[in-house]
Parts: C-alpha cells; structure tokens; sequence
C-alpha cells in the first residue's frame, strides 16, 4: 500500500466563474515509505497546489487524497491529524516567524498539537540541531537573524512537528550558493537520519538531481513524467522545452548529441560528464 | 572620466543597539567603472556587494573616502537629483519597487518627478517599455504579472529616466528559469544596443559570465577584479569564498588535468561543446 | 469576503467614459449622488436609473461585473429596507398580523431607498472601474491644487491613496499566504471562543506587519532612486486637459443634473397612495 496517494485529483480555481482556472487537472501519484521526491516544474504549473492538496491545506474540486490508504478528507479531525502528519514548509518561510523568541517559534506546531511542555522542549532542540542552530541562538529574535538563519529556524518549525512526510516548496529560492548547499545538506542529512518520506518542490533539476529518488514532473496542472532521476533526464531537451532548467553540464550533453556525438542522455554532474567525455576522447584515440 | 568611481570607501551601518558598533558593510573599497561597461559584482549575501549600490547613487553615504558619480560627489546634497538620475538602480524584490496600478503609468513616475514634458515622457515610456519587451502589457495592473515581467517593468521605470548608468541588485534572485532569463536579455539589451554601463550584482556565476569583467567581494572588500576568463580561471580562490564556478569550467579542468588539450579559457556552454567538437574531429 | 470588495478596483477597457477626463467623472459622480439624495418621486429615481444603465452601456463594462459591486452591501441594503417596512405606516395597509403591519409607504419608502443606495454603489463603482486609481489621484491632485495656497498638501495624501491601491492586491496574496503556512503548522483560524480567535490571529498579523515595514522600506528606497522628492514639480504623463469629448461630456452632465432637478420640481414629492395605485 502506498503511503501518500492521490486519485484523479483535480483543482479548478474559481470554479462556476468565468474566470476559472484548471490547476491541477486528474493528478494520480504515488509516494512510498522513505521516498526522496522531487517535484519539478515552472511557475504556474500547478506543483504549488498538488502539495497545499497533500496535507488538506486545499480542498479538491475532484478526486481524493489518501494517507495509509485513508482518505484524508474523511473527517475534521482526519485533517488535522494530516496537517501535523504530512509537514509543509512554504516558499520563503522565513516571512511567516513570528514568535518573540527563535525558541517560541519552532514550538508553535507542537503546542498547537497538545503536546506537554517536555515533550515540546525535546522536539525543539531537535529539530534545531537538524537544521545547525545552536542552543544559545534560542533566546535571540529570529527577526534578528541573517537571511540563511531565518529559513533554516522556519524549516525547524515544520520538522518540530516530527511530520512522516516532510514537503518544501522551493526551500533554496533567494539563496546564494553556499545558502543553497547548506539546506539540501540539511534535508539530506535530516532524511538520512529519520528515513521519513521527503518531497522537495523545485523549478531546477540542479536542486534535486544529486539526491532525488523519484521524480515527477508538473506541466500546464498535468504529470508530465515520472520516474526516477536518470528516467527524467533522458528526455532533458524535453525538460527545456517546458520551461525547466536543467545543469549547465547537461545543457553541453544535449549540445554534444545533437553535433551527432554517441554520448549518454542522463548526464547530470559534473562527475558522470567527466567519465562519459573521457570515454569518448579515449574511444577516438582507440579507432584512429 | 569614470562614471562611478569609489574612493577608498567604508561604510557600516548603525546598529538598533545603543552602544553596539557594527562591523563595516564595505571596507577600504576602491573600485572605478567607465563607461559602457558591463561589470557584475560577485559575492555571497552578506559579503556587502549589496550596499554598494546603494552607495553608489547616493543613497546610502561613505563614512570614509568618497563616491563620484560621473564627477560628483554624492555626499553633495545639491547634486542628488542629478547623481540619481545619472546612475538608476533596481532592486531585487520586484514587487517592491512598482509604485502605481497600471504598468505603464508606473514608468512614467520616474521622469514625472523629473519635470519632464508629457509627450516626452509618453516617448520615454513606450520606449523603455519596448526595449524590455513589454509594451503590450502597458495597460495592465501590476499584481497581475509573473515576478520575471514585474521585474522588467521596474527596469523599464529606471530606463525612462535615461540613466547613463543601471545598477541591478541581485534582480533574478527571486525569478524561475524563464523570469531569470526574460530579465537577462533584457539587461544585456541595455548595455550591447543602448550603450548604457551596466553594473550587475548576482552570486548567479552563470549570469556572470555575461559580463565584460567581474569584481568578486568577500567580507566587505574586492577581492578579485578581471574579466570572466580571468577570475574563473582561479576556481579555487572563488571556492574558498563560498561560491561555485560554472560546471563548464569544472569539467575542463578534469580533463585537462588529464592532458585532454582543452583550451584555459573557456566559460560558456557553447564554446566548451565547440572545442570539445575541434579536438574530437582533430584526432 | 475581502475579495468581493469591487469598490476602488478599475476594469480597463476601451471607452469613451474611460477616456474623459477624471475631474469630469468626479465632479459627475458627485453631483449625481447629491441628485439621487435630492430624488423625491419615482419618476425622477427612474431617470437617474435610465442615467446609470446608459453610463454602464458606454462604458463597456459587463453589467455581471457591474452587479458584483452590490454584492457587500446587500445586507446594508436588506437592513435599511427592514427598518423602513418597519417604521414606516404611511399609506394602504397591507398586512397587519399580530405586531407586524405592513404598508404601501413602508414598502415603497423600502423600494426607494434601496434603489438610492444601490444607485449610489453602483456610480462610484463606476467611477473607479472607468478610472485607473493613477489617474483619479491626478484628479484630485489638480482639484485640490488651490488648496496648497492655504498649506493644505493634497499631493501627499493622493500619493499615499495611489500606494494604498497598488499594494491591496499585494497584501491580499501575502494575507492568504501566512494563513496557510501558520494552518500548516496546526493554527486555528475558524474555531474557538471570540479571545481565542483573536489570539490566532496574532501569527497572522506580526508576520504581515513586519513584512509591510521592510516592503515600506524598499518601497521608500526606490522611490528615492525614482527622483522622487514630493511631488515638487512634479509633471504627468496623461496630462489632464479638456478635449472636445470632455466639453460634450461636461454638456451632458449638466443636462442631466438640471433634466433631475426640473423633474424633482414638476413631478412633486411621491405620494404612497397614488404611486402604489398606479403600480397596480
């Protein structure tokens, strides 16, 4: 049985209008236990809507939702078990603290579950070693915080839940380089450590290509593919067509087959680039 | 004569703490950008890139050495509306920026505080609106456009001013691909067809590469100062900063260092793929 | 609910009411609403109404969109039609069951006010909807533009009307936004006693007013590089100038000012007897 299933999911924005919008048009996907899932596609594609459907934050105009096999719309108190089940950490979360204390803030989902003040205190400690914020970084305002810092206290906010599915929306959006790494090592380290299920929403292949173990990909509120990392980036040119971006060093692969060279289609570090060029100059060398 | 020219500039902001004092933002920073150039400025958050180019128009002043602003210091108040028109900047949260309802009321706001005759201004406008390619979004409300077309809206409102000089503050940061890459031709535009010196900060390496020279920062000093080809070549040094170097570059170096004789200075995708291509068809 | 509020929103569209000159659409609107207030017979009302529809006509704009501005105030409407059925005992009698007695005063007196108010709606919704927020400030700016003799500074207020528009829209979005995320967190914006309401509301607010202070921030920041310095000077774009069309326009609102006034004269105050009888 699958974990985290939808079945024709549909979404109509203004729905009865004359102004309505089809956001999400008969999704079907299926996340596993411990998946590492990416979902990818350019702005207005609809990947924002499928995962505000996946923790009840969004109502669907059709289709159902299922978590462990049980409609998650089946009752009120089913959906607030989902809320705090299946965590989401919106884009930019770091506009969304407010608490007076770092502290405070990364406590507000688990009060707000019931939880006792010891237990709460626990989670909130984790979850902020998961995400390198130091115990005396506790006390500070996170409105005092560098930009890095807020979003790395925000995404504690969410995994202080201690949700079974952890969903970012563009966690690395604004960040410079180094930014960036630090959170991908985080989430990295975080689903290491846990073995919960994690779904990173993102428009760039680059995020995800490293980790990724499924992959779907969203275009005009449709599944325009899935599978896994290698599966996807066989139809790279595709990806560019739909508006995604793909790494430079697959860009120079889908340059170099289209010169009519026999190189491979998943190309996507630095290192199998590296590999299949050798093999290619080494190939040359061999039939001269 | 420069068009910015930075003097030995400090600058540190106040802090909200009374007695506390703040490490400076830009430190013993000199820097001077001609004409027609096409500089971007590379650096980490934080690494002070960003005050720059409020110090550069004015807005913000050097606690130490001096800003020239094609000749004037912005430290004289008389010279301000000069000084800002002389050198526009736009900012990275697009929404942020756009000050009126209707795009291209909004780009007319520039040269309206400027004085200027309304016919002139209806050319300025349309014009702006045409060099970044949205023209036929003049009549639209703001709120309804994608972040990449806010953002060119906002370029087009500091175009109408007709700036010699355009400073743009990380102004992809907050787009997707095809945002970024609407905003990129757009700025490219501006300097290759309307002569404007353009200075771009970004910690986006490819975008970068775009540029005629970069100057890197790190901890609130110039840390490197040559064209693309020259300071990429140095990947290491730009690796101990915090930031990445293009994947192109990466993937040559491993091959030369295999003795695969790929040129030293190659940057774009194309031009890797093209001597990939000359050497293979060599052999 | 906020997003129903059509009031202040403008519907570009090519027409020749969006075309005339703003101070015209104010200077009209205003003097219509006194002259709906000044409507003492249904005869007149019904040339106001006949005003309206035909505005609506040129103006191109869907009446469905029209109508959209009546909805928040339906209630207002509903009430004030209650309390005049309700007080109101001029007339025919038409029911009287137990403490409840309707008449044809109160029902017509009802009628008519909820024709005014929904006159008056609807007119001002037409003024914003035909007039691009921008472009009604430069209005105001020039009619009150006497008033800084006087040190009374209209621009500042003008200004601050234009950016309050821009950024509604913007705030709407952020507003939803945080609601979500802090509802993804467990937060309860729905259940709950009045103080526990108002509680939830405080991860709502300190986020948005902290975003709001940075936003008015920037925002400060690029208007400054914008050469902006308070209006000194300050010239525009869509200067306001009558044309031929505003004068026709000007024509026009005066016929129908003095067509409600003569009618208001001639027809004589409406009498709940004879209206009701020829209704019938």
């Amino acid at each position: 049985m699958s974990h985290l299933q939808t079945e024709n999911l549909t979404y109509i924005y203004g729905a009865g209008t004359p102004f309505k919008i089809t956001a999400l048009d008969n999704i079907n996907i299926n996340i596993e236990k411990g998946d590492f899932v990416a979902i990818i596609g350019h702005t207005g594609s609809g990947k924002s809507t499928l995962v505000q459907h996946l923790n009840g934050l969004l109502k669907p105009t059709d289709g159902k939702i299922f978590l462990d096999g049980e409609n998650i719309h089946q009752s009120k108190s089913k959906l607030f078990d989902t809320r705090y089940r299946v965590g989401l950490c919106f884009q930019y979360p770091e506009y969304q603290l407010f608490e007076s204390t770092v502290y405070k803030d990364i406590a507000f989902g688990p009060t707000n579950m019931g939880l006792s003040v010891t237990e709460i205190d626990e989670r909130v400690r984790k979850a902020a070693k998961y995400v390198g914020i130091p115990d005396e970084m506790l006390s500070k305002s996170p409105f005092d915080l560098s930009g890095g810092e807020k979003r790395r206290v925000a995404i504690a906010g969410v995994i202080s839940m201690e949700p079974e599915i952890l969903i970012l929306d563009e966690p690395t959006s604004g960040l410079d380089p180094m930014g960036r790494e630090q959170i991908l090592d985080l989430i990295k380290n975080y689903r290491e450590t846990t073995g919960n299920t994690v779904i990173i929403v993102s428009h760039s292949m680059d995020d995800v290509a490293r980790f990724a173990t499924k992959v779907i990909v969203m275009n005009d509120a449709k599944v325009d593919l899935t599978g896994t990392v290698d599966d996807i980036f066989e139809n790279s040119t595709h990806l560019q067509d739909i508006g995604l971006s793909v790494p430079q060093i697959t860009e120079v692969f889908i340059k170099l087959r289209e010169k009519g060279y026999p190189v491979s289609e998943k190309v996507y570090t630095v290192e199998q680039g590296y590999n299949e060029l050798k093999r290619l100059f080494e190939g040359s060398v061999n039939n001269d | 004569m420069a068009i910015i020219k930075f003097e030995n500039v400090t600058f540190r902001y106040e802090s909200d703490e009374e007695g506390v004092v703040l490490a400076p933002a830009v430190k013993d920073f000199s820097l001077s950008i001609e004409k027609g150039e096409f500089v971007a400025i590379l650096g980490h958050n934080g690494s002070g890139k960003s005050t720059l180019a409020k110090l550069a128009n004015g807005l913000l002043l050097p606690e130490k050495g001096r800003v020239l602003v094609d000749g004037m210091d912005t430290i004289n108040e008389e010279d301000d509306i000069k000084i800002k028109q002389t050198v526009g900047v736009v900012f990275q949260n697009p929404d942020n920026q756009i000050v009126a309802t209707i795009v291209e009321e909004d780009v007319a706001f520039g040269p309206e505080n400027l004085g200027i005759e309304p016919t002139e201004i209806r050319r300025r406008v349309d014009n702006a609106l045409k060099t970044v390619g949205m023209y036929e979004y003049r009549k639209h409300g703001p709120h309804k456009l994608s972040g990449g077309q806010k953002q060119r809206v906002a370029i087009a409102g500091i175009i109408a001013m007709e700036p010699r000089c355009i400073i743009l503050d990380e102004p992809t940061a907050m787009l997707d691909p095809i945002g970024r890459r609407d905003v990129m031709n757009a700025i490219k535009r501006l300097n290759r067809e309307l002569g404007i010196t353009v200075v771009f900060i970004t910690h986006y390496m490819e975008e970068a590469v775009e540029a005629d020279r970069i100057v890197v920062m790190d901890d609130s000093r110039l840390v490197m100062d040559g064209t693309p080809k020259e300071v990429f070549a140095d990947a290491d040094k730009i690796r101990s900063i915090g930031l990445d170097v293009p994947q192109t570059c990466q993937l040559a170096d491993m091959l030369r260092n295999d003795g695969i004789k790929l040129k030293n200075d190659l940057l774009s995708i194309d031009e890797l793929v093209e001597n990939i291509d000359d050497l293979l068809k060599g052999q | 609910m906020i997003k129903d509020i059509t009031l202040g929103q403008y519907f570009p569209m090519n027409s020749v009411v969006h075309k005339l000159d703003p101070r015209l659409k104010l200077l009209f609107v205003t003097s219509f609403i006194v002259m709906v207030f000044l409507s003492n017979n249904f005869i007149s009302l019904a040339f106001c109404f006949l005003v309206t529809a035909l505005v609506i006509a040129i103006s191109k704009i869907p009446l469905k969109t029209v109508l959209k501005g009546l909805k928040p105030i339906i209630l207002i409407v509903v009430i004030t039609s209650i309390l005049q059925i309700a007080y109101n005992d001029g007339g025919i009698t038409l029911v009287d069951v137990w403490k409840i007695k309707i008449t044809s005063g109160g029902v017509l007196t009802a009628v008519f006010m909820a024709l005014r108010i929904s006159l008056l709606i609807v007119m001002s919704t037409m003024l914003t909807y035909t007039t691009s927020p921008t472009s009604l400030t430069n209005g105001l700016d020039r009619i009150f533009a006497p008033f800084k003799k006087i040190g009374l500074d209209f621009h500042t207020i003008t200004m601050i009307m234009t950016i309050a528009l821009r950024f509604i829209p913007t705030l709407i979005e952020e507003v939803d936004k945080i609601m979500s995320a802090q509802k993804s967190r467990g937060a309860n914006f729905e259940q709950g006693s009045i103080i526990k309401r108002a509680k939830a509301l405080i991860p709502l607010f300190i986020p948005l007013l902290f975003n709001s202070i940075r936003r008015a921030y920037e925002l400060a920041n690029a208007m400054t590089c914008r050469c902006y310095n308070g209006g000194q000077g300050k010239t525009t774009m869509n200067a306001l100038k009558f044309s031929k069309r505003d004068y026709l326009g000007l024509l026009a609102v005066i016929l129908v000012i003095i067509s409600i006034i003569l009618l208001n004269i001639y027809c004589g105050e409406y009498n709940a007897e004879f209206t009701f009888g020829l209704a019938i």
